[in-house]
């Protein structure tokens, strides 16, 4: 009867586990820009939902996988081929990337091995502040609130947990200098309201793209 | 699971059958791709769309090579098809691994030139691009009885290179940016103008990939997307 329970897929042998997460962001409020600038960072937050984490990917295709309920998904035209989710933390977060590191609760996880991970964006994604201040001297205020529906994939997550060595908790991080690394401060302030904004030139586009790649968000087991 | 069942039988007869291969560039490549499939009304017409397969290679579940159709061939998917590729004698049995490797030795692993019209304006284009690229696929449904045959169709997805996202899923298929890059306005759009042109500031979106800045390497990139397996197929590419 076990067998057949898990020919159906009715009985997961693997053992679980609550793992905490906690998420943080940028060490420092003061980044240095491609220009000569600086930037000083007021207020920085980003929001997602639903932390999920994945075992590696199916890789090589056998006739032993046809026979199996699981099939891997394939993305169009991305190709992003996560493993099955073996870990998850449901919910909206909001973290203060200028705070202290915020607990967010425990995922439920499965003993084994971890490859990827992935958050979900929905409505504004991040909020960052502050003021930008270029090489001669000359400082503007700016005030990013980007919006984002969709999910960020493949995070790096390569790791395995197990009950007899548990992790202390899950790190989710949002490296906010490197999201940043790719907007353009020397842009205009189109609308001429004294405050950078997605509003103005580019800032919508530049700002969006660093907060949306994969690689400023980063995932790792706290031991 | 009709599928595992036969196979279960054909591995009980044994004996061997034949894999055969085609590729086809469907009416995208061979024709134009229609402005309704572009979110801003673009549309595209190739002239050529040469792909180098340097290997195609049919797997077992044990991840044993059991036929490959040997040295690399290019093929213009221009040209009416399906096109024949070849045909292997293997083992009769139900397979679910097949590579493709489309290679740029000797010459481009992906050439396309064309005619890119959106709205009033139009230009040409004339690409080459050198990355190689493994590609992973799963056939459906790939049993080879003995003394019999079934195909395999390489299927080369030509609307790709004008897609707007890496791995997003709602990514749209749009034109006016790259049309946009011809920056001498000389009516040829060529790479070095597309390498001037930001992926940041255009607002495209590149996931993992953030090391694709420039609107060359976006297309690029997208060129490594371009192959799937009997139509819609996926295949899985290792970045």
């Amino acid at each position: 009867m076990w067998i057949l329970g898990l020919v159906a897929g009715c009985i997961d042998p693997r053992l679980a586990m609550d793992v905490p997460v906690v998420a943080g962001g940028a060490d420092a409020a003061d980044l240095t820009t491609s220009d000569g600038g600086t930037v000083l960072i007021e207020e920085a937050t980003v929001t997602f939902g639903d932390l999920r984490l994945e075992q590696p990917a199916v890789t090589v295709a056998s006739v032993l996988r046809a026979l199996s309920p699981i099939q891997a998904a394939y993305a169009h035209p991305g190709h992003d081929y996560p493993g099955d989710v073996a870990g998850e933390l449901l919910g909206t977060f909001t973290v203060d990337l200028l705070a202290e590191d915020a607990e967010l609760g425990d995922a439920a996880c499965y003993e084994g091995d971890y490859a990827t991970g992935r958050v979900s964006l929905a409505g504004i994604a991040a909020l960052v502040a502050g003021t930008y201040t270029n090489a001669a001297g000359d400082s503007r205020p700016f005030r990013f609130e980007v919006t984002a529906d969709q999910d960020i994939v493949a995070i790096p997550f390569e790791t395995t947990m197990s009950l007899a060595d548990p992790p202390e908790a899950v790190s989710l991080r949002f490296d906010l200098a490197a999201a940043l690394a790719y907007v353009d401060w020397t842009a205009p302030d189109t609308d001429g309201d004294g405050t950078l904004t997605i509003a103005d030139a580019d800032y919508d586009n530049t700002v969006r793209f660093g907060i949306v790649a994969t690689p400023s968000w980063s995932l790792a087991v706290v031991r | 699971m009709r599928a595992s069942s036969c196979c279960l039988l054909i591995v009980a007869c044994g004996g061997e059958g034949a894999w055969t291969v085609e590729t086809w560039g469907e009416e995208y490549i061979e024709q134009a791709i229609p402005a309704d499939v572009f979110a801003d009304g673009c549309s595209v017409v190739y002239d050529a769309f040469v792909v180098s397969m340097a290997e195609v290679a049919l797997f077992d579940g044990d991840g044993t090579r059991v036929g490959d159709l040997g040295g690399p061939a290019f093929y213009d998917m221009v040209v009416p098809g399906p096109t024949p590729m070849g045909e292997v004698g293997v083992p009769a049995d139900h397979y679910s691994s097949v590579e493709l490797l489309v290679a740029s030795d000797p010459g481009p692993s992906v050439e396309v030139a064309g005619t890119l019209t959106c709205g009033a304006g139009s230009a040409h284009f004339q690409w080459a691009f050198d990355e190689s690229t493994m590609y992973g696929c799963v056939p459906a449904d790939l049993t080879i009885p003995p003394n019999a045959s079934d195909s395999t169709q390489i299927t080369i997805h030509g609307d790709h290179l004008f897609y707007d996202g890496l791995e997003n899923q709602d990514a749209t298929v749009r034109g006016a940016e790259i049309l946009a890059a011809d920056a001498d306005a000389d009516g040829e759009i060529t790479l070095d103008e597309l390498d001037a042109v930001s992926i940041p500031a255009l607002g495209y979106e590149v996931g993992q990939f953030s090391d694709v800045l420039t609107l060359r390497q976006f297309v690029s990139h997208l060129t490594r997307t371009i192959g799937h397996i009997d139509g819609e197929g996926e295949c899985r590419v290792d970045f």
